[in-house]
């Protein structure tokens, strides 16, 4: 499977939501795709599945631009919040549907979830409660083992345990039948082990696309008096550095991969590795983050 | 053992050192096959790309070899590997503690070195 996007533009009216995206994914990967509200997660995985159509670039998908493609929708499924389906129809006649939609969809998975979690299959899809229903469609989105399976956000609403079911489904489910599998969020809950890549959207676009372990292994955070912690951090890229305590500081620093970074811990400074969540929101940081917005609108008091 | 994420440690070297730890302890025998990165991935929910840079990471140092179709087996000399390789690095870790330790305190490297060598002579 093999997703391109050449110099993608997604406007709504005068929102930009994706700018001259361009972006290639191959492979049978999961892969991340990370960024804050309103980086242009949605509007890209939309475009992807051909539900929305680019104002300007191309996109291509199994040799077809995937707008208005049955050759693209046969192949892939995107589960989102949204998703619609008729309300005339009972649980258990929306998956006789998907089967006829998607020629490997698994019925009998599909419905032992279901069970597992009690959704009982004589419900209607809006009786659901919001946990229930992203939990109807990830199940959806998992038996329906298309090559480009997409979610968007799908753990919205999720108790903690079915999280975590799901998500040992879906690499299970991985593993038996390998795809590629998409899943964007900005709260990763769990997600992070499962990807073998990463992109990163900022602002409708591209920040960062390539191997999750590497892009991990790129920031390093480093706690300690705080003298010394801005001595350590002068000499290397600074994402965030803040007080933790009076006198302690942490800051999260990029580092090239490879490199190891030379401190002495006799000065009391300690590193530690810095989670996927916390490497990307540094990313995206605004400068001085919300403290120096707080500070700017009450005066720096 | 549980994959901790916010150890500081990689994943893939976590990994690593689980099966190493397995090594040591016998719990895998040489010439016996270890798990699959698929194993390895579900037991770990991790991706089955991360396990397998551990499973290779180890087959690089020799520690296991790979049979074509079959999968990843421990190497007769794994243990000696693993043993050698841990003890130069334990102490070489501890050797650079207590040299920023001396700095620290202005020792002189003559003062650090007759200190070594007092605590080597204590030891017979």
């Amino acid at each position: 499977m093999e997703v391109d996007f050449r110099n993608v533009t997604k406007k709504y009216g005068r929102t930009e939501a994706l700018r001259e995206l361009t972006l290639n994914l191959a492979g049978d990967k999961i892969i991340g795709i990370l960024g804050r509200n309103g980086a242009g997660k949605s509007s890209a995985l939309q475009i992807a599945a051909g539900h929305l159509k680019p104002s300007a670039g191309d996109v291509s998908m199994l040799g077809e631009n995937p707008f208005n493609s049955l050759l693209v929708s046969a192949n892939t499924i995107l589960v989102h919040e949204g998703m619609a389906f008729p309300p005339a129809l009972r649980l258990r006649a929306i998956l006789a549907e998907l089967e006829r939609a998607y020629p490997a969809f698994d019925k009998k998975l599909a419905k032992s979830l279901l069970d597992h979690f009690g959704i009982p299959d004589h419900a209607f899809h809006i009786q659901l409660s919001k946990g229930m229903k992203n939990t109807f469609n990830m199940v959806a989105g998992i038996a329906a083992r298309t090559p480009l399976t997409m979610f968007d956000e799908p753990l919205n609403g999720m108790d903690a345990g079915v999280r975590s079911d799901l998500l040992k489904v879906l690499l299970k489910e991985y593993i038996a039948h390998p795809r590629m599998i998409l899943l964007s969020g900005h709260q990763l809950e769990g997600m992070e082990e499962l990807f073998e890549e990463v992109v990163i959207l900022h602002h409708g676009r591209l920040l960062h696309h390539g191997n999750a372990d590497e892009f991990k292994e790129g920031f390093v955070r480093i706690s300690g008096p705080e003298s010394e912690v801005r001595r350590a951090a002068s000499e290397v890229q600074v994402l965030e550095l803040h007080e933790t305590l009076p006198g302690m500081a942490e800051a999260i620093i990029m580092v090239r991969p490879g490199t190891t970074l030379f401190m002495n811990e006799g000065l009391g400074l300690k590193s530690t590795s810095v989670s996927l969540g916390d490497a990307y929101v540094a990313m995206t940081r605004k400068k001085g983050g919300i403290d120096r917005v707080y500070a700017d609108a009450t005066d720096g008091r | 053992m549980p994959i901790n994420p916010e150890s500081g440690i990689p994943i893939y070297l976590q990994i690593a050192d689980w099966i190493e730890d397995g090594i040591l302890t016998g719990f895998f025998e040489e010439n016996e096959k270890v798990y699959s990165q698929y194993q390895l991935a579900e037991q770990y929910r991790i991706n089955p790309a991360t396990a397998a840079k551990g499973l290779s990471l180890l087959a690089d140092q020799g520690i296991l070899y790979k049979k074509r179709g079959l999968g990843m087996f421990v190497s007769p000399d794994a243990r000696r590997i693993i043993f050698t390789r841990r003890r130069n690095g334990v102490l070489q870790e501890k050797i650079r503690d207590a040299v920023t330790e001396a700095r620290l305190l202005g020792l002189s490297e003559v003062e650090l070195i007759s200190m070594l060598r007092d605590e080597m002579g204590g030891d017979k």
